[in-house]
């Protein structure tokens, strides 16, 4: 018997100490990815929006996941153990929508999965490929060299990866915990890093140390490549738009400290707004923050202009392109430092985070798979777990030759970034379903809502109302950018017809699941429908 | 036949009223409640003068007037916990007095569940609806003896049932030891005998319900968060790390005996369906504390397991 607060509790099950809220703050930033998905933001970001300014971009972008993750964590406060959106846009809107958004979200971390398996492979490369221009080392050459130019080897390692990352997912992950340490700590440091060097390093120094090893008028040629292939340095006309459209594409990072929501009922004091908040907008904030300074700094030393080109070649002029990998932040800061040590951090700081990715979204995947078997909206095989083993293998098998496929399509049709920002417009649609469910929440489920500590009000309107109408209003901006520029690529055909087709696909399964069960005698419309209490 | 099953409602009071209300709700004859029926703590609502305050679930609460403290009554009630209307000094002497807490824990836990069975008796006779209702491991000796004392009620625990003419249901609210060594933990071997002892009664055991609060072990239906010695959840690159705390003797049970169906509850996150060689292990989860009923729909042919969902009401 024990006094806890002003709570008297006695011996029970269940009352165990929770998950922290810094614990919840570290797997947001996980997710966030800070480092790597930084520096495809601020490569791609200068090269499609040459006038917009990185550093401002990224802080709107946080401005909006703010509200966004402030959604999600009111509803996870609500429904602490309902398991994420699926429940709560299942209970709030309807099952249809719950279960469409759900398996946009698990085919997003199948792809996720594959692209970043992919993107591990590549981090490999460029680590290779940045000590071996530091050193010299012609087996490091060669090792960077295959993993980022030989197609074959490429998506052989893709494949090897993915399968590694789901039987690792299959048996499990208690030595991830290790992984996730060693991981946040490499992360920051490859974050110090590189503050303190392009923090320290003026444009015009960094121009004499890049020529310095990539040769005289290396820095220029680039520019001047790129601009004859069509690129208009500096942009030109305004810098507003342009800040926005990055800020759009930094959504590929900012919107995802809301993923605590996932473990959100095992956080301590979960039923609480304040401690949702801290965990999902501290990491949102914190990451933001991160890759705001980063990217500020990286402008600031290797300069935007170049930073445009160098991406803009990369495919319109690949005969001018300077390197055998991609130019991401962390090889740039690794040739201009010509120092061992420097280009080893930069190299190995991206590689713990695309770890964790794939074996995280394995998991994440799987987990909807099983939600959905034991809603009896897919068969219930799904769920088979191996009695020799313990594991989920058919749920399992499908990720891996799901994203074997994906990472085929990505490998061989070059088509990693237009297909990653399209998942990321694919997560804009998933979570409009969250915020117009936060709009009606307080109304169409009273009866949860007015229980919750999420029933706060402002001016007589319920909170959670008020942001997720602007967290929509902002989802909508960034909306318009990835439908409005094809240059992102959401409508490459390939992203629009895995990313919307999806949709239809979900909506369509849960129909003929509904159909299916109610020749069986179960009505799928009683499983989220309230008893009344009476 | 259709049966509704749920389990660890931990005191909800709208869960209870809910799970009354399924046999009308869902259209089923039998209503089973799988253990752990009685709430983990006591809130204290400090009294000044007119003006009442509690905190509950880390948020301050205030009520004014007797309305005010009834709406605040009810809303503790509903996430499960007991309240307790004092002045602050008295507050603090029962925070000092552990033997009286303990008092008032029981006596307010039996308060409780005498009003469920006197609301039970009152809405489901007549109704023909069967409603057992099991202690958990977490469950006192006082309130397992008046759930005893019930004429409409019936406490299935260490005994063999005939729920309809086709099947028999055993039930088991003991658990093997947990971290909380609560009252009613037991060792595995002891668990294996009470089982042994009411298999061996049962006519048809193929047929057969077996009503375990705690899952067989290592079933998928059975994980909980992997705790340290501190009982602090051990983290991984995906969120808590993942353990089985399902008895082992409940599966060597089902592995023995393979009854049609096994009703699970206990492990509140491990809502779930599992096979154990043909039989069908069900563990609905627990969403009380939000006032979600979760709970299982299971419609049985003659022989076996026509269809089942998994529902949250």
């Amino acid at each position: 018997m024990s006094q806890k607060g002003t709570l008297f509790v006695r011996s029970t099950s269940g009352l165990a100490r929770s998950v922290t809220t810094f614990d919840a703050f570290t797997f947001g930033f996980f997710m966030m990815g800070v480092g790597p998905i930084g520096a495809i933001v601020y490569g791609m970001g200068a090269s499609i929006f040459p006038s917009g300014n990185i550093g401002l971009a990224v802080l709107i972008s946080t401005i909006g996941a703010m509200f966004t993750t402030s959604v999600y964590a009111m509803l996870t406060a609500a429904m602490p153990r309902s398991g994420g959106d699926y429940t709560y846009v299942s209970r709030i809107l309807h099952p249809s929508i719950g279960f469409a958004g759900n398996f946009n979200w698990a085919l997003l971390n199948i792809f996720w999965v594959a692209s970043d398996a992919l993107l591990l492979v590549y981090f490999v490369g460029i680590a290779c490929y940045g000590l071996a221009v530091v050193t010299g080392n012609t087996a490091l050459m060669a090792a960077g060299t295959a993993l980022s130019l030989d197609l074959n080897t490429i998506a052989a390692a893709t494949v090897v990866t993915i399968i590694a990352a789901g039987l690792v997912a299959a048996a499990g992950i208690k030595w991830c915990t290790r992984i996730q340490v060693v991981g946040f700590a490499v992360s920051v440091l490859g974050l110090i890093v590189a503050i303190g060097f392009f923090g320290s390093t003026s444009n015009p120094d960094f121009i004499v140390k890049y020529d310095a090893v990539m040769g005289q008028n290396a820095y220029m040629n680039v520019i001047d490549a790129a601009r004859n292939a069509g690129f208009v340095p500096g942009g030109g006309g305004n810098w507003l738009i342009p800040t926005l459209g990055i800020a759009a594409m930094a959504c590929m990072a900012t919107l995802y400290g809301m993923f605590s929501t996932f473990i959100g009922g095992e956080v301590k004091n979960a039923g609480s707004v304040r401690t949702q908040m801290k965990a999902m907008i501290g990491s949102t904030v914190f990451s933001g923050l991160s890759i705001a300074i980063v990217g500020f700094l990286v402008v600031y030393s290797v300069g935007q202009d170049y930073l445009g080109a160098v991406n803009y070649i990369l495919y319109s002029d690949p005969a001018s392109y300077p390197f055998l990998t991609a130019p991401y932040y962390n090889l740039l800061g690794a040739i201009a430092s010509n120092n061992a040590w420097i280009a080893l951090i930069f190299g190995i700081s991206f590689l713990p985070i695309g770890v964790v990715w794939c074996i995280g979204c394995t998991l994440v995947a799987t987990r909807c798979m099983f939600a959905w078997s034991f809603d009896r909206v897919v068969p219930s095989q799904i769920a088979y777990v191996d009695p020799r083993t313990r594991s989920p293998v058919v749920a399992t098998l499908v990720v891996i030759v799901v994203a074997t496929i994906l990472g085929a399509v990505l490998v061989y049709n070059q088509a990693l970034y237009y297909m990653l920002f399209g998942s990321i417009a694919g997560t804009l649609f998933s979570m409009v379903a969250v915020m117009i469910a936060g709009i009606i929440f307080p109304y169409r489920r009273k009866d949860i809502y007015d229980k919750s500590p999420s029933a706060q009000k402002v001016g007589g309107i319920p909170l959670v109302s008020i942001l997720s109408l602007i967290a929509l209003a902002f989802l909508g901006l960034f909306l318009y950018f990835y439908l409005g520029y094809p240059e992102i690529g959401f409508w490459a055909p390939l992203s629009v017809g895995l990313f919307v087709g999806v949709w239809v696909v979900g909506f369509a399964i849960y129909a003929v699941s509904y159909l299916v069960r109610r020749s069986q005698g179960i009505d799928l419309g009683m499983l989220f429908r309230e008893i009344p209490p009476g | 036949m259709r049966l509704f099953f749920c389990s660890d409602i931990h005191g909800s009071q709208v869960c209870f009223q809910k799970f009354l209300n399924a046999a009308k709700f869902y259209k089923v004859q039998v209503l089973i409640l799988g253990g752990d029926i009685t709430g983990k703590a006591i809130v204290p609502i400090v009294r000044d003068g007119n003006s009442y305050s509690a905190d509950m679930l880390g948020l301050p609460q205030t009520a004014k007037g007797q309305e005010g403290l009834s709406a605040l009554e009810r809303r503790i009630a509903d996430v499960g916990y007991y309240y307790y209307v004092a002045d602050s000094r008295e507050t603090e002497k029962l925070a000092a007095d552990p033997p009286r807490l303990d008092r008032l824990f029981t006596e307010l836990m039996i308060q409780r569940l005498q009003s469920w069975l006197d609301l039970a008796s009152e809405r489901l006779a007549g109704t023909g609806a069967r409603c057992y209702i099991m202690p958990g491991n977490d469950d006192r000796e006082e309130a397992i003896k008046l759930l005893d004392t019930s004429t409409y009620v019936i406490n299935p625990d260490k005994r063999v049932v005939e729920v309809d003419s086709h099947h028999e249901m055993i039930s088991l609210g003991y658990a093997n030891i947990t971290p909380w060594k609560c009252p009613r933990d037991v060792p595995e071997d002891t668990l294996m005998t009470m089982i042994d002892d009411m298999a061996s009664k049962v006519k048809d055991v193929k047929n057969c319900i077996f009503n375990m609060h705690v899952p067989a072990f290592d079933s998928g239906i059975d994980v909980t968060t992997a705790l340290d010695s501190d009982l602090k959840p051990i983290m991984s690159s995906s969120g808590p790390q993942q353990v089985s705390a399902g008895s082992t003797s409940v599966r060597s049970a089902i592995e023995k005996y393979q009854p049609l169906l096994a009703l699970h509850g206990h492990i509140h996150e491990s809502r779930g369906v599992a096979k154990i060689g043909r039989t069908m292990c069900l563990n609905p989860g627990s969403e009380y504390s939000e006032g979600i009923l979760r709970g299982a729909l299971v419609q049985l042919a003659e022989t076996k397991v026509k269809s089942y969902l998994l529902v949250s009401g």
